[in-house]
């Protein structure tokens, strides 16, 4: 990292690798930002674990608790060997005072997560419930990085079982919905992967079907 | 330097959909942002202050613009490029903390948006969150990070729900090192734990942290002899950063249940073996209640007086206290 975090050195956290940062519904008083090391976000989901994101040096996490105890909504395991600052109510407002180059780099990232729940949000607000599936499938082509955009098919490294989290659905009503777009060979269905097979059509009957009452 | 613009009334500076990387600031005049709710798929519109910033999403996340904006009267406005609004931004950190708060809040309501929509039905009490995290780790062998868990849930919750569960599984994932995300590469999930650390109430293994934390619980119910037994546990490791913590926990176990002679048996050891130990006003005061106990007052008031010289600014006043009955 730049030595623009020099002066913070004293508010320098090291975790080493696989150590619990903090666990999912502990309440939360301070973020981090990391310095060296990767960073693991896992959430619990019916009694399993489900990697949210691996985070990268200079990525930013935690940072729902600057302004309210909320529980944190996900466990943050050191990936490997872990520094990374940390900081909490009380020094936050005087620390980025101090550092806009921290505070900057804040803004982006609520900038980044606002626009990603905004994204989410939106799958969840199509009525149609086949609609509302294959949007959780633009929603992946839009945000996933290093996707083959080379032709209009498309493959996802994805379960049923996510897709049905993404669109807040039933996982048997994501079966149906998923069997339908199969029966109209739109897409296929693999252990480990879904493929759409056209996605300019997909984003096109989707788009039809979402939530306006302009 | 960002430029300025007039507009004319009914003018639009940008519409939704456009892709675009400048920030406005509103100078003077009155404008109209309208943008689509998410939710509703109705019309929203917001009206900007003379003063405050337009477009900063959009332009910081390379995102389309959500909103049209409409000049209402005469309006002047500045155009940053993005690398204008980041010089002018830094320089400006009151702005840039309205703006984090402003976000902040932008992001927590969306996430309640979410919530809402997602379970209405009910929330996971964190008590009962905690100890599902703790227990899907164990369960996929992630010992370490299950272990870290537990602690965290007995330091949060001494008397939850779980307490008793969460023992077991502290209990039996400490004497492994194994660490989150190398079960895969090794193989075999042999939940490593001795007899004597699985005997309930025994021991736990070889972590000071979580025997500490197991001490201080039991000592907070008033369990003298089971708390006595974990502070063992650290002092037996030996050398690690909470020694101090265990002899002194141990000093008052001991002290609790009247064993005055062991007592200052155990902790003029602790003396001798780190005379300046961050406890050792706490060390000395035990020290100096237990001679109190034994009628030798005069013992006690120079255990006082030397401990009242060591001792953190909490402990102050109870020393202070027990000087004064024995007459110091």
């Amino acid at each position: 990292m730049s030595d623009v975090f020099a002066a913070f050195s004293r508010f320098a956290k090291i975790f080493p690798k696989g150590s619990v940062i903090f666990s999912e519904f502990e309440p939360g008083d301070c973020f981090y930002l990391i310095q060296n090391g990767r960073v693991q976000l896992i959430k619990i989901v019916n009694g399993f674990e489900k990697n949210l994101d691996i985070l990268q040096p200079s990525e930013i996490f935690g940072e729902m608790a600057i302004l309210e105890n909320s529980p944190r909504s996900a466990t943050a395991i050191a990936y490997d060997d872990v520094k990374a600052l940390e900081f909490n109510k009380a020094n936050f407002e005087q620390l980025m005072m101090g550092n806009p180059a921290i505070a900057m780099k804040l803004l982006k990232t609520f900038v980044k997560r606002i626009y990603a729940q905004k994204r989410r949000f939106m799958i969840l607000t199509v009525p149609d419930k086949l609609a509302r599936v294959g949007d959780v499938f633009l929603m992946l082509d839009e945000t996933l990085p290093n996707i083959d955009k080379s032709t209009d098919s498309r493959t996802f490294s994805i379960t049923v079982d996510e897709v049905a989290r993404w669109a807040g659905l039933q996982v048997e009503e994501v079966q149906d919905e998923m069997h339908r777009f199969i029966d109209q060979s739109k897409m296929e269905i693999f252990d480990d992967r879904i493929v759409v097979k056209n996605m300019t059509e997909l984003n096109r009957y989707v788009n039809a079907r979402r939530n306006k009452d302009i | 330097m960002p430029k300025a613009v007039q507009y004319k009334p009914n003018s639009v500076i940008y519409f939704a959909g456009d892709v675009d990387d400048r920030i406005f600031l509103l100078q003077k005049g009155r404008i109209a942002l309208t943008s689509t709710d998410i939710e509703t798929g109705k019309q929203v519109t917001e009206y900007i202050k003379e003063g405050e910033f337009f477009g900063v999403k959009s332009a910081l996340g390379h995102n389309p613009r959500e909103e049209s904006v409409m000049v209402i009267t005469d309006a002047i406005v500045l155009a940053f490029s993005t690398m204008e609004f980041d010089a002018f931004i830094q320089n400006n950190t009151r702005i840039l903390m309205k703006m984090l708060k402003v976000f902040s809040n932008q992001l927590r309501h969306i996430h309640r948006q979410i919530e809402s929509l997602l379970h209405s039905e009910e929330q996971t009490n964190p008590d009962d969150g905690m100890f599902s995290v703790a227990n899907v780790f164990f369960a996929s062998q992630q010992y370490q990070a299950s272990s870290q868990v537990a602690i965290r849930y007995l330091k949060l919750f001494p008397n939850g729900k779980h307490v008793q569960e969460i023992k077991q599984i502290a209990q039996s994932t400490l004497s492994s090192d194994r660490s989150f995300g190398e079960h895969r590469a090794n193989g075999q999930g042999t939940t490593i734990a001795t007899p004597e650390s699985r005997k309930a109430g025994g021991p736990v293994g070889n972590d000071p942290n979580l025997a500490l934390t197991l001490a201080e619980g039991l000592a907070g119910q008033n369990k003298w002899d089971e708390s006595y037994k974990q502070y063992h546990s650290i002092i037996e490791i030996g050398s690690s950063p909470v020694l101090g913590k265990a002899y002194a926990g141990a000093g008052r176990c001991l002290y609790e249940q009247e064993e005055y002679v062991r007592c200052l048996q155990l902790l003029t050891s602790f003396v001798s073996l780190e005379p300046k130990s961050l406890q050792m006003g706490e060390v000395l005061m035990y020290m100096g209640m237990c001679y109190q106990k034994m009628d030798k007052e005069d013992k006690a008031k120079a255990f006082f007086s030397k401990g009242l010289t060591m001792a953190g600014p909490l402990l102050v006043p109870k020393l202070r206290e027990l000087l004064a009955s024995v007459g110091g």
